[in-house]
């Protein structure tokens, strides 16, 4: 699905992640830990295509095609998503006008043929049902004043929707109460499939009670320092980051 | 420049009336001219927008009947519009407008004969020229409509009046007058095009006219030729409790400068102005506009904003007068801005002038661009750039 060989990026020539490699299997669950600044947030943006981070070495292959030339709309349209940290409020457009553009130019995208309007509200109810999420969400203008939780599970219920096929989840967990968490927690489980695959970063282990990783790979100064199953998330809330840190050094 | 002050002077010579009270206005307005000339860029009011363009060329009235093929109609008016045709009335269509009883839409030249009590007062009193275009428009008062409805008529269709032109050097002048009895309601739409190959020039000028507790909407829509050069004013007075909604969507013109001049003589009045202005290209345009408060207890909310492409420039200006006594006033201005290309330019100023206490007048100019972030957030959703901009910019013209 997804394969990153010594991906190396800079921001206006400030050097974050140097040199990560990562292979992520279809239907697999990973994860990606580390303090901040560790560069975790980068990753993210890069894999969805920030035209701020300029790739500076490194390949990275997504079904078997380079990556690195898409551009953002076309990495979605091929199956790839980012729920971002803090979504961005985009007063005026409504929600529901938005999520029919995305869905219907990630259909087109795909060959496939585009829903009309009362295909679309039915699909996009269904969708709500299963986060949860109240109907009245979709006449309101894009995230804005929706709480923190709100515009979380709007990301998730975008994703709902689009139906990715590499799924990229940046601190989705960080500022929900534990009944939003588990909301989206149900809301993530749900979408994995064996043909999906999706990679959680997060800062908490608490997140992994909720949903079980198949590994987790923990990211420091721009470098993958540590892989292993999910036990190593246990390790880690217990002995910290430091720990990692020490024993790299030694 | 005297060379074209005395073509001017020449053109309007040629439309002099023979009516002798008609006469004396236009000769006034004729020695104002000559005395202001055209504006330059040493007036404050003047300041961003040089009339060098339209001072290049000149443009002759051409009388002879025409028909201009429109680009569109609007759709719910046709076969109920009136024409002008390279500015001049096509009096069919004027005659084809079913009226209710006692309204009346006249010719300009008509009215001035038939109702030379009810239109004579409006032609002068109220606004003397405040530049040389303005005083030029009444020099060569001739072309127009006037626009009358009695006392408590509520009119539910609107009239609409559509002005396009299509040949080359050729310049319309038009006045409408429109006249709101008390309790009347009327909804007046302009629209002004042309052909985008042909340069040509519009000076046009609306005085309107609101007895008490009268209502009118006015739509002016601004799509003329991509080279044509217009000048056009809106002028303004409400009477007790009366209410004027004005609509401005400007797009068209290579060269193009709008006047809006309220005045609140009365108390609570009320005056909405809405404005859209998107040039692109080259295309310059410059709105100003003029709120005066002159009576306590009125109320006037104007909202503009600019949506600039290409290599385009813009120009705001909006003065709010508060007057001595005018307590209660409410006035509010908002000016915002898009830039969507580097090469764009705007100017905006804000102006207020409060000489009364106890009044609440905010006002507010925003010059910005597309948000990169919102841009990307779509993107990745599968939405391109030029689709994300156009929902952007939807959202911009909308919010409030």
């Amino acid at each position: 699905m997804l394969d990153i060989n010594q991906l190396k990026v800079s921001i206006s020539d400030k050097s974050i992640l140097k040199g990560i490699d990562l292979k992520v299997g279809a239907g697999e669950v990973h994860v990606i830990m580390g303090p901040n600044g560790s560069g975790k947030s980068t990753l993210s943006k890069v894999l969805a295509g920030h035209p701020a981070y300029q790739v500076t070495g490194g390949t990275i292959e997504y079904n078997g095609c380079d990556l690195i030339p898409l551009a953002p709309e076309e990495r979605a349209r091929a199956g790839l998503f980012m729920s971002f940290q803090y979504p961005v409020e985009i007063p005026g457009v409504t929600n529901i006008n938005f999520l029919k553009a995305a869905v219907n130019a990630v259909l087109t995208g795909q060959g496939k043929k585009s829903l009309d309007a009362i295909e679309f509200l039915s699909f996009i109810r269904e969708k709500c049902k299963l986060l949860d999420m109240d109907e009245s969400f979709l006449y309101r203008s894009i995230n804005e004043g929706f709480s923190g939780g709100e515009k979380k599970r709007n990301e998730i219920l975008q994703m709902a929707a689009l139906e990715p096929k590499l799924a990229i989840l940046d601190e989705t967990d960080s500022g929900l109460d534990i009944d939003a968490l588990r909301v989206i927690s149900g809301g993530v489980n749900a979408m994995r499939s064996p043909s999906r695959s999706i990679i959680l970063v997060t800062h908490y282990q608490r997140l992994l009670n909720y949903i079980e990783p198949d590994f987790i790979h923990v990211l420091s100064d721009g470098r993958i320092i540590k892989s292993g199953d999910k036990s190593l998330a246990l390790e880690l809330e217990d002995k910290g980051y430091s720990w990692l840190k020490e024993s790299e050094e030694v | 420049m005297s060379e074209f002050v005395a073509f001017y002077e020449a053109q309007a010579k040629d439309a002099f009336s023979d009516i002798p009270w008609l006469l004396d206005i236009q000769q006034k307005a004729l020695n104002d001219f000559l005395r202001l000339g055209f504006p330059n860029k040493h007036q404050e009011d003047w300041k961003y927008t040089s009339l060098a363009p339209f001072l290049k060329n000149s443009f002759a009235v051409d009388k002879s009947k025409s028909i201009v093929k429109e680009r569109s109609n609007i759709p719910f008016a046709a076969g109920k519009t009136i024409h002008f045709c390279n500015g001049q009335l096509v009096e069919e269509t004027l005659a084809a407008i079913p009226l209710p009883n006692g309204v009346l839409v006249n010719s300009l030249r008509k009215a001035c004969v038939q109702h030379k009590d009810k239109l004579q007062p409006f032609l002068t009193s109220f606004f003397p020229a405040r530049d040389g275009v303005h005083a030029l428009n009444t020099a060569m008062l001739d072309q127009g409509l006037f626009i009358y409805v009695p006392a408590d008529v509520l009119l539910d269709e609107p009239i609409v009046i559509s002005h396009a032109q299509d040949k080359s050097h050729q310049a319309s002048f038009i006045r409408h007058v429109v006249i709101l009895e008390p309790g009347s309601r009327a909804t007046v739409i302009e629209d002004y095009q042309g052909d985008d190959l042909v340069e040509y020039h519009t000076n046009t000028m609306t005085t309107i006219h609101l007895s008490a507790s009268s209502h009118l909407t006015h739509y002016k829509i601004q799509r003329e030729g991509k080279l044509s050069h217009h000048l056009g004013q809106l002028s303004a007075v409400l009477a007790t409790g009366s209410q004027l909604d004005s609509h401005s969507f400007s797009i068209g013109g290579q060269l193009v400068r709008s006047d809006t001049s309220i005045h609140f003589q009365e108390p609570n009045a009320s005056c909405l102005m809405n404005g859209i202005y998107a040039p692109t290209g080259k295309q310059h345009m410059d709105h100003h506009t003029e709120v005066i408060h002159n009576a306590p207890d009125c109320h006037s909310e104007q909202d503009y904003k600019g949506v600039l492409n290409g290599q385009s420039r813009a120009v705001f200006n909006g003065r709010v007068i508060v007057a001595k006594g005018a307590y209660h006033t409410r006035a509010e201005q908002q000016n915002k801005n898009l830039l969507l290309s580097t090469g764009t330019e705007v100017d905006t100023k804000p102006q207020l002038e409060i000489f009364a206490d106890d009044v609440s007048c905010t006002h507010g100019a925003t010059v910005g661009q597309l948000d990169e972030e919102a841009l990307f957030y779509l993107a990745t959703r599968g939405i391109g750039r030029a689709d994300a901009s156009r929902y952007l910019v939807q959202a911009f013209v909308g919010e409030n």
